[in-house]
């Protein structure tokens, strides 16, 4: 039948040399759709990528995240072209890292003929380990041509390891009241599973409660859909009205929520929304 | 893998820090002679950068790669010409983001 949901197991397990495969199906008797869970994209910088914990030969985490498919930017600073694979070493500026493209489809000899040394490229791979050292496992390699990409890049590795570090941590101990997989972010957010974290602390109930603080008050007000979808934000002296909560205080919540990154000013500096997803 | 010789994001401000050191910024060209290019840094401050073959023709803003010598001077070992239009104030951003809080995801 076709018009399904697209199992990339299903299309992987097809043919050709997959390592992970055989992981990738004892994960499976579990639960697939934990399974789908765990599968990352995750923008990192190769120190993060030398940080990351590994329990075996491909099981790696960083920020208590399982990577899977990584996402670097970096320059070409050598490279060899042998018969059936181009090996590389990318150099991000954070460090360098060994990397082997495999060539057999003439597509995939196409795409590496437009790599060239000292060029920037954007690459999504698999990291690896052999005998103590990592490399990756690159299965796609495009050439920067336009090189804001690279601040991007680097803006984005910031921003995950900040939602991954701070934001999904605060809603772990949710979670231990009531267990579900929590979606770790990765960069192609399903509608049905946005990375925002755990919508149960985003309504007015909870507000007098005195276990938030007056940010936590004030964030849950700044996620409520109805301000969510509103683009101009909300002004301070509104929070401050509508939580009872003193403008001063509303204030230098405000400005911490804004140096963490939940929040950031829109008209002005006294108008405020939430960075979570619409 | 290595990890152990990285090259620190600057902008002209940031320079001293990394004297002796392995730096990149990136520059918007304001002249050039034999030898060594002049450029502005994303924090409007000049800078000069000397070494051998610097790419021909130079685009409006370079990428340098290579050692600190002054707080003003950068010994390039890589050039790479970053096109006519780049966003100085965001790579400005980065540079002070990637040597404050979020440090150790880059040096």
């Amino acid at each position: 039948m076709y018009g399904g949901d697209f199992d990339g197991n299903a299309a992987f397990a097809g043919g050709g040399f997959m390592p992970s495969q055989a992981t990738t199906q004892a994960h499976e008797s579990s639960s697939s759709l934990k399974n789908r869970d765990v599968r990352t994209l995750l923008p990192l910088t190769l120190k993060q990528l030398s940080s990351a914990s590994t329990t075996g030969e491909s099981n790696f985490s960083i920020d208590g995240v399982d990577i899977k498919t990584v996402v670097i930017v970096g320059r070409i600073s050598r490279m060899e072209n042998r018969i059936t694979q181009v090996d590389f070493v990318v150099d991000d500026g954070t460090g360098w890292v060994d990397c082997v493209r495999w060539c057999h489809a003439r597509q995939e000899t196409e795409e590496m003929e437009a790599v060239k040394l000292g060029m920037y490229v954007r690459l999504h791979g698999h990291l690896k380990i052999f005998q103590g050292k990592r490399s990756v496992n690159v299965f796609s390699v495009r050439p920067v041509t336009d090189f804001n990409e690279i601040v991007h890049h680097f803006t984005e590795c910031m921003y995950v390891h900040m939602y991954n570090t701070k934001l999904r941590g605060g809603s772990i101990t949710q979670d231990t009241a009531t267990p579900r997989p929590q979606m770790p972010y990765s960069t192609m957010p399903t509608p049905a599973k946005p990375y925002q974290t755990g919508p149960s602390n985003q309504f007015p109930n909870q507000f007098n409660d005195s276990m938030h603080g007056v940010k936590q008050t004030v964030l849950n007000y700044l996620n409520q859909p109805m301000h969510i979808v509103s683009e101009a934000g909300v002004h301070c002296d509104i929070i401050a009205r509508e939580l009872r909560i003193p403008l001063l205080q509303v204030k230098e919540a405000l400005e911490q929520l804004s140096n963490d990154g939940c929040i950031y000013s829109t008209l002005d500096e006294t108008c405020f929304k939430s960075t979570a997803n619409a | 893998m290595d990890t152990s010789s990285p090259s620190a994001f600057v902008n002209g401000a940031l320079l001293r820090r990394f004297i002796g050191q392995k730096v990149r910024t990136v520059i918007q060209v304001t002249g050039s002679e034999i030898g060594s290019v002049v450029g502005k840094s994303t924090d409007d401050l000049q800078i000069v950068v000397r070494g051998s073959s610097p790419p021909s023709p130079l685009t409006t803003y370079l990428e340098v790669i290579g050692i600190a010598e002054s707080d003003n001077a950068i010994r390039a070992e890589t050039w790479t010409n970053f096109g006519n239009t780049f966003d100085t104030q965001n790579y400005n951003e980065l540079c002070k983001l990637a040597n404050g809080e979020f440090k150790h995801l880059f040096i």
